[in-house]
């Protein structure tokens, strides 16, 4: 049985609840991603079951040797998104392959969408330094690599990498230090 | 729970359905062989890309062939069978000066069709690295496979042989239309072109530069007179460059809303700390290269406050546009996300921003035809020119849906630059 304490990489080999336990641990992070980029709840839900089909048929080409499965899946992702904009539509060739029939929302799942916009996150967000929020914004939300940030905000890789880790320490503190 | 449940279930039936085995245990140890993405994505960079940086694995590699994925890598319908592999008679000259472009079709294990875009020299199918060494690409390389269909392409692509210089960057069309194929055309780089239609259909054509820059767009005109056309390069969201450079696409963003009076981030949770309903949205449009890559430049950001007029799916109403020539040097202002930077890449004058449901057009009217913007489906529109027209050459005309028209000449409805913290 898939456990809580069982890495991404032994979820994504092992069975199918392991891979339901995949799902939902992942479910979030790539709702998320989709969402911030799209702005759609829908779009973003669509796009999410293509990433995750395309994670179901091909993780037996994962191999925990060449990275985390959590970048493997968000490579997935990136990809899609990327595809499904060049073609102005979102794909599902993958899902048709499958036999998954398509997503049908109810305003009960929109809402449960909307719930990872982050709105607390953004405004805790915008109480962080200036700088930081130009790195985390750049760094999580953008989802740019540390080269591009470096050039962006004219300092050096190590101290875009040092105003993330500060920055993301702050926010977490914000998070979860009060209720 | 998760947050979709029906998508988990649907995702559990389709893992019950593959019926597949476990494919990595817990501890155990991981294949051996590299998967087939990556496989490729390392030929890939190892032929085309690798020239100094793999110098060592390159060696390994010398005079050999390339070897294709591993069988267990490939379904049957993309694994090609070997006696049926033949060289397609087509030849596309290379645009720099290595030998043709040809198209190997073979037909995998479930009667697909399956074709490589390749090399010819000597008769042997290959590549040429950027080393200059050719080496031949065993069978199992295929590009892809797909049902044989009639009266309508099989297979078409515009496959991308990466290199490190922009002039060494080839783009090859290609495709197997079938035997009710009778002409195509490939539009590019301004240019439109007719291709040799061969046997079953097969055409392949050659091109310098990446597809998105050429804006390539490929028409199948067939025997019963309907056509078919494939953008390879197209896109709404990717704008031609004017002067004939690399190409640009649009990226538009939204701000969070700031906290109420009084309230840090660690107050969230109280309910006066809550954000209220947002009335306007402060969106923002920026441009840069089409495709990605390190040292590349983009534009400053603009940005506006939109009317919100729905918060559920968001709709907003109004509209915002920055006209800037974007050039080298000192930039407008002094922070690095709003500023832009834009390396030594040659001037551009652009018109860049976003807007809401309530607008029907956006016209550029400058040096020549009036330009009608193409307004994207992220809300924003992007408009360029070349390095000889400046900003106050240029008039913007609004039109919105209720017939209304307003005409601008420079900025329009922006924010101050740093009101987006």
């Amino acid at each position: 049985m898939a456990g809580a304490e069982s890495t991404d990489a032994e979820l994504l080999g092992g069975g199918i609840d392991s891979f339901a336990a995949f799902y939902r641990r992942q479910e979030d992070p790539i709702l998320g991603f989709f969402l911030r980029r799209t702005g759609q709840p829908e779009v973003a839900a669509d796009l999410t079951a293509e990433c995750f089909a395309r994670a179901l048929e091909g993780r037996g080409n994962f191999d925990p040797a060449l990275g985390d499965a959590r970048g493997w899946l968000f490579g997935i992702a990136r990809h899609v998104l990327a595809r499904s904009l060049d073609r102005g539509r979102v794909e599902n060739e993958t899902r048709l392959r499958l036999g998954m029939e398509p997503l049908v929302l109810d305003d009960a799942d929109i809402t449960r969408i909307n719930e990872l916009n982050g709105a607390p996150a953004m405004a805790a967000l915008n109480n962080l330094p200036q700088e930081q929020i130009a790195a985390v914004t750049g760094r999580v939300i953008e989802d740019r690599d540390y080269a591009e940030l470096a050039a962006r905000l004219q300092c050096s890789e190590s101290v875009v990498r040092q105003r993330v880790s500060r920055g993301l320490k702050t926010l977490r503190s914000a998070l979860e230090g009060s209720g | 729970m998760s947050r979709l449940p029906a998508l988990e279930q649907a995702l559990i039936a389709a893992a019950t359905r593959l019926e597949a085995p476990p494919l990595l245990q817990a501890h155990g140890r991981p294949s051996r062989r590299m998967p087939l993405r990556s496989l490729m994505l390392a030929a890939a960079l190892l032929i085309l890309v690798s020239g100094t940086a793999a110098a060592g694995t390159l060696l390994a590699l010398r005079g050999s062939v390339i070897p294709g994925p591993a069988q267990r890598d490939l379904p049957p319908e993309q694994t090609p069978v070997p006696d049926t592999a033949t060289i397609a008679p087509e030849r596309a000259k290379d645009p720099v000066s290595g030998p043709p472009w040809a198209l190997r079709i073979a037909r995998s294990r479930t009667g697909f069709i399956c074709s490589t875009v390749g090399q010819v020299a000597q008769d042997r199918f290959g590549i040429v690295g950027l080393d200059g060494k050719f080496r031949e690409l065993a069978i199992g390389n295929v590009d892809g496979c797909g049902i044989e269909r009639k009266n309508a392409a099989s297979l078409v692509g515009a496959r991308v042989f990466d290199a490190p210089r922009l002039a060494d960057v080839r783009t090859v069309v290609n495709g197997i239309g079938g035997p009710e194929l009778r002409r195509v055309f490939v539009d590019a780089g301004g240019r439109n072109r007719e291709i040799h239609v061969g046997q079953q259909g097969v055409f392949i054509a050659t091109f310098r530069g990446y597809p998105e820059d050429l804006g390539i767009s490929v028409s199948l005109a067939f025997a019963d007179g309907h056509i078919e056309r494939h953008p390879f390069g197209a896109s709404p969201f990717v704008t031609p460059d004017p002067a004939g450079g690399r190409a640009w696409r649009l990226e538009m963003s939204g701000m969070g809303q700031p906290l109420p009076a009084g309230c840090a981030g660690k107050d969230f949770r109280k309910k006066r700390c809550r954000p209220a309903p947002q009335k306007t949205r402060v969106s923002c449009a920026q441009f840069r290269p089409a495709r990605e890559g390190l040292n590349l430049p983009f534009s400053e950001l603009v940005c506006g406050r939109m009317a919100v007029t729905s918060s559920g799916r968001l709709r907003t109403n109004g509209y915002f546009f920055g006209v800037r020539r974007e050039k080298p040097g000192k930039r407008r202002t002094s922070d690095p996300f709003e500023a832009g930077l834009w390396h030594k890449h040659p001037p551009r004058t652009a018109v860049f921003g976003g807007i809401g449901d309530d607008i029907k057009a956006i016209d550029v009217l400058g040096p020549g035809a009036p330009v009608h913007a193409r307004l994207m489906i992220n809300g924003g529109f992007l408009v360029m020119y070349g390095p000889t027209v400046l900003p106050s050459d240029l008039t913007v005309r609004v039109t919105f849906r209720d017939g209304r028209i307003e005409t601008r000449r420079g900025d329009a409805n922006l924010v101050p630059p740093g009101s987006t913290k």
